[in-house]
């Protein structure tokens, strides 16, 4: 072989290398499936995934069949797989209302980071039952963008939940007024877990403000993941909805830098930020932002350097705690939402900077 | 395991279990990369060519997913922009039959590397990486730039903010280099 683009057919390009991503907008997305399960013989998007599933029953490793409850959300479930490794230090549980495990997700630094959380959380206190089963949706925190809900799967007494790679057949998150977002949800360790209960967190953001929003959480069937017939099976069917208010405190502070960045080969203007202890969001607009009047909603999970916005603190030093982001477009607007793993304290934000410009938070 | 790797844990677990789903996400995901590679060397071809081998490529990720292994230490994204590479070029020459990105000059490394039996393929592959891997910074990345995404000159060197002369001469250099260490390292055949 004496060409070097055949080659680099050799080459493993790293995860992170920096490369401009193309835009698909929902269209694209949607033809593209479709076309995809044509060639693969596995039918119409539009069918059920029971359907869809029985025609897949030819691949070996394609077991059962479930039933589809409600419409399929584009959103991506963080699994028993991903379970996150917490660094958390000690806090004392008398400062704070909130669940000692969600706080741990939540990762304060210290004392002062985990009661400025349990000021901005709130109870919600409401429960769902189907079949034995109780989805219990418990606390929530959040920001003008960003959410975090703790919720309980509570199975019959005497149940044990002790499967690998728990989650939901089917999840959705509305929130009332609409507005474009994403969400994923996370399974939690808990300390000292009674046998029947599980613990999932829901990670979402919105480009509307969510503070006093009307929203309902739905989840049916938890499915495992069974190692010998290396399919899902169905752990405890059902289907739970709850309704809530989001009537957490929002502490979130706006800085509007009406700054030009660079984007997409040419210029648009950055007409807002807020950055609160949870998240940060930017929001954009200008014509290099899509040539359509395509909306879209993507959520990304990127390394801390790959995020195009990056937080740097008074003492030098660059947050890396990101969780994850998602970008939100609609024809020449742009909000890009990014969540963090650990609290963010904003009196100690020195600037940040966003698609590679510094914007001063002082 | 860290968030990349689980994430495609997940995410294999799910094209396996619910193609539907598990497409649908990894289009979510990795369509804008997949879409990427495909659009830069389909640049002569319509929309509907690019979307066509997008798909395919797709096709090509549920139908080989059996055989990827993340114990090697290659993501999803990364393995995807394997196929989306060898897909494009593919429906570049069979069904576009349009001439070859690179110029014979371009292309031509003047070394032959046996990267076709299987022996010699996994050692001088794992060679070709490092020694492209150790290429200095931004030489490195120009490239992967031009002989991995086939991205044009003047857009490597808007990106990096160099001229255009720069970044061929960077290239050059680049090869120059690759070609020493293969030779250096008796890989070549």
């Amino acid at each position: 072989m004496k060409r070097i683009d055949e080659m680099m057919g050799h080459y493993k390009v790293e995860d992170g290398f920096p490369v401009e991503i193309a835009s698909l907008d929902q269209g694209e997305k949607e033809r593209i499936l479709q076309k995809t399960m044509n060639k693969l013989g596995l039918g119409e998007t539009g069918l059920k995934k029971q359907d869809v599933t029985e025609a897949a029953e030819d691949r070996p490793d394609v077991q059962g069949s479930r039933k589809s409850r409600f419409r399929r959300r584009r959103v991506f479930t963080v699994s028993v797989a991903a379970a996150v490794i917490f660094s958390m230090v000690c806090v004392s549980a008398a400062y704070f209302g909130l669940d000692s495990d969600f706080l741990k997700f939540l990762n304060p630094a210290d004392d002062h980071q985990a009661a400025v959380l349990g000021e901005v959380g709130c109870v919600v206190d409401e429960t769902a039952s189907d079949r034995g089963t109780t989805l219990h949706v418990k606390e929530m925190v959040g920001d003008t963008n960003s959410v975090y809900i703790l919720f309980d799967i509570i199975g019959p007494e005497g149940t044990v939940l002790d499967k690998d790679g728990y989650h939901f057949e089917q999840m959705d998150w509305e929130v009332t007024p609409h507005s474009g977002g994403g969400f994923w949800i996370e399974d939690i360790e808990r300390e000292g877990p009674a046998d029947n209960v599980l613990s999932f967190v829901l990670v979402g953001n919105r480009s509307g403000n969510l503070r006093d929003t009307d929203m309902s959480l739905a989840v049916s069937n938890l499915m495992y993941f069974d190692y010998e017939t290396e399919g899902y099976l169905v752990e405890l069917p059902g289907y739970w909805e709850v309704e809530f208010k989001a009537k957490y405190k929002d502490r979130s502070k706006t800085y509007r830098p009406y700054k030009e960045v660079e984007y997409n080969g040419g210029k648009i203007l950055l007409q807002k930020v807020t950055i609160s202890p949870l998240s940060v969001t930017a929001e954009f607009t200008g014509r290099s932002i899509g040539d359509d009047n395509s909306t879209s909603s993507s959520m990304d999970f990127m390394e801390s350097d790959e995020i195009p916005v990056k937080v740097y603190m008074k003492d030098g030093t660059k947050f890396t705690g990101m969780r994850g982001s998602g970008t939100t477009t609609d024809g020449a607007w742009m909000e890009i939402n990014v969540q963090y793993s650990k609290v963010l304290d904003i009196e100690d934000v020195d600037y940040l900077e966003v698609l590679g410009m510094r914007i001063d938070v002082k | 395991m860290t968030g990349i790797r689980a994430k495609d844990a997940a995410l294999i677990l799910l094209l396996k279990s619910d193609p539907t789903e598990g497409l649908r996400q990894a289009i979510e995901l990795y369509g804008g990369a997949v879409k990427t590679v495909c659009k830069s060397i389909l640049r002569e071809g319509k929309p509907e060519d690019v979307e066509e081998c997008v798909s395919d490529c797709f096709v090509k990720l549920w139908q080989g997913i059996e055989g990827f292994d993340q114990e090697k230490g290659v993501s999803l994204k990364s393995y995807l922009y394997g196929i989306a590479r060898h897909t494009a070029l593919d429906h570049r020459r069979k069904v576009m039959r349009v001439n070859e990105i690179l110029t014979e000059d371009e292309n031509r490394l003047e070394v032959t590397v046996d990267l076709e039996q299987e022996v010699a393929r996994r050692i001088n592959s794992r060679i070709l990486q490092e020694t492209v891997d150790n290429l200095p910074e931004p030489d490195r990345s120009i490239f992967i730039y031009r002989y991995y995404f086939f991205e044009k000159i003047k857009d490597i060197a808007d990106k990096l903010g160099l001229s255009d002369k720069s970044v061929e001469n960077r290239l050059y250099r680049g090869k120059e280099k690759l070609k020493d260490e293969l030779i250096k390292r008796g890989v070549t055949a």
